[in-house]
């Protein structure tokens, strides 16, 4: 009998290292949210986490999925980051559950538009996106002949945030089937 | 009571199992980056198996707040190597992602070199940023890719400075 206890625990020792580190998650949260973007007629999901030995310390990370569980997209941050912007100060309030939850259910529930409708027009002869925009200030990684193409093709799009006062949009490339971002932008 | 330790065993052996199907792994790493000097470098990955899994880089000070994180889908950022039948492959991958290089700012390429997205930030502050020779920490985020942080010691916070290519490949 002692001996099967000992295996017992020997097992459990064993199971619980796994190869990985323990580490204390207090803040272990999730919200998801459906979308339809990359695929028609079968829905996305966009899934928010959080994680961290409390709910001040927490990283957040936002991930795209597509129906069949592929990752399409992520991005991490910290909570503080994109709540309030930089690391707590000193004596920071504590962040509870419900405000983790709260927050976790608003990043996932991301924006969906149209590329024609929501960017800003490039217009010729203008060096930057930003400086032909009217409102925010945008930050494209395409040339303004690709930028046009894309925003003409009225592609579907999701937005989300990506700190406390900035957002970044994503479409699916029409050439690679893949995601990309398009624009990101802030004041 | 032999039966039920028994049952015991076969049930924990299923939790196992259960647990090594998916591909949640973490490995963190100690180094000094910050004006803290103990931080620690987690590396995370998670899903429902390896080859659809995402991957986080997290820094955390001394203090225990996260400065730094970043995240992807592993496959899309360093290709298809990560299979769902080898999660041992994954796991050995986190050891190595851990291990970031760390440098200073005034290492950074001269703003002139840049490529265009290579930097979010404007000329102005590259430029003051590596003209302060600030810590600078480089994690892979891809094959043959890195990003590279700046700690910020006025702000006690980090900040991307830029992404490289570079000529190491990550397996």
């Amino acid at each position: 009998m002692r001996i099967l206890l000992l295996a017992a625990a020997i097992a459990l020792s064993a199971c619980g290292q796994n190869g990985a580190t323990q580490t204390a998650n207090g803040c272990a949260r999730t919200a998801t949210h459906e979308v339809m973007w990359s695929t028609d007629g079968a829905p996305d999901t966009i899934t928010t986490y959080s994680e961290g030995p409390t709910c001040a310390q927490a990283v957040v990370t936002f991930v795209a999925r597509n129906s069949a569980g592929d990752p399409l997209w992520a991005f991490s941050s910290t909570y503080y980051d994109m709540t309030a912007g930089g690391i707590p100060p000193e004596g920071a309030p504590a962040v509870s559950n419900e405000q983790m939850d709260t927050f976790l259910a608003g990043w996932a529930d991301v924006t969906e538009e149209r590329t024609q409708a929501f960017l800003p027009e490039w217009r010729e002869g203008v060096a930057t996106l930003s400086e032909s925009a009217q409102t925010f200030s945008y930050d494209t990684p395409f040339d303004r002949e690709t930028y046009e193409v894309m925003r003409a093709r009225n592609l579907k799009m999701i937005c989300y945030a990506a700190a406390v006062e900035a957002s970044q949009c994503l479409i699916m490339d029409p050439a690679s089937h893949a995601p990309i971002m398009i624009v990101a932008y802030g004041p | 009571m032999r039966a039920f330790v028994v049952a015991a065993l076969a049930l924990l052996a299923s939790a196992c199992n259960q647990q090594s199907a998916r591909c949640d792994f973490t490995h963190t790493r100690e180094i000094a980056f910050s004006s803290l000097g103990a931080d620690r470098v987690t590396v995370r990955s998670f899903g429902e198996s390896c080859d659809k899994a995402i991957g986080v880089y997290e820094i955390i000070d001394g203090e225990g707040t996260p400065v730094w994180a970043w995240a992807s889908p592993l496959q899309r950022q360093f290709g298809d190597v990560f299979t769902a039948e080898d999660p041992e492959h994954m796991q050995a991958f986190l050891e190595h992602w851990s291990q970031p290089v760390i440098a200073r700012t005034s290492g950074a390429p001269d703003w002139a070199t840049l490529a265009p997205g290579q930097t979010t930030l404007d000329e102005l502050t590259y430029a003051d940023i590596r003209a302060r020779d600030l810590p600078m920490l480089c994690h892979f985020s891809g094959t043959a890719r890195q990003t590279c942080v700046f700690w910020e010691p006025a702000a006690g916070g980090a900040g991307h400075l830029f992404d490289q290519d570079v000529e190491e490949t990550v397996e």
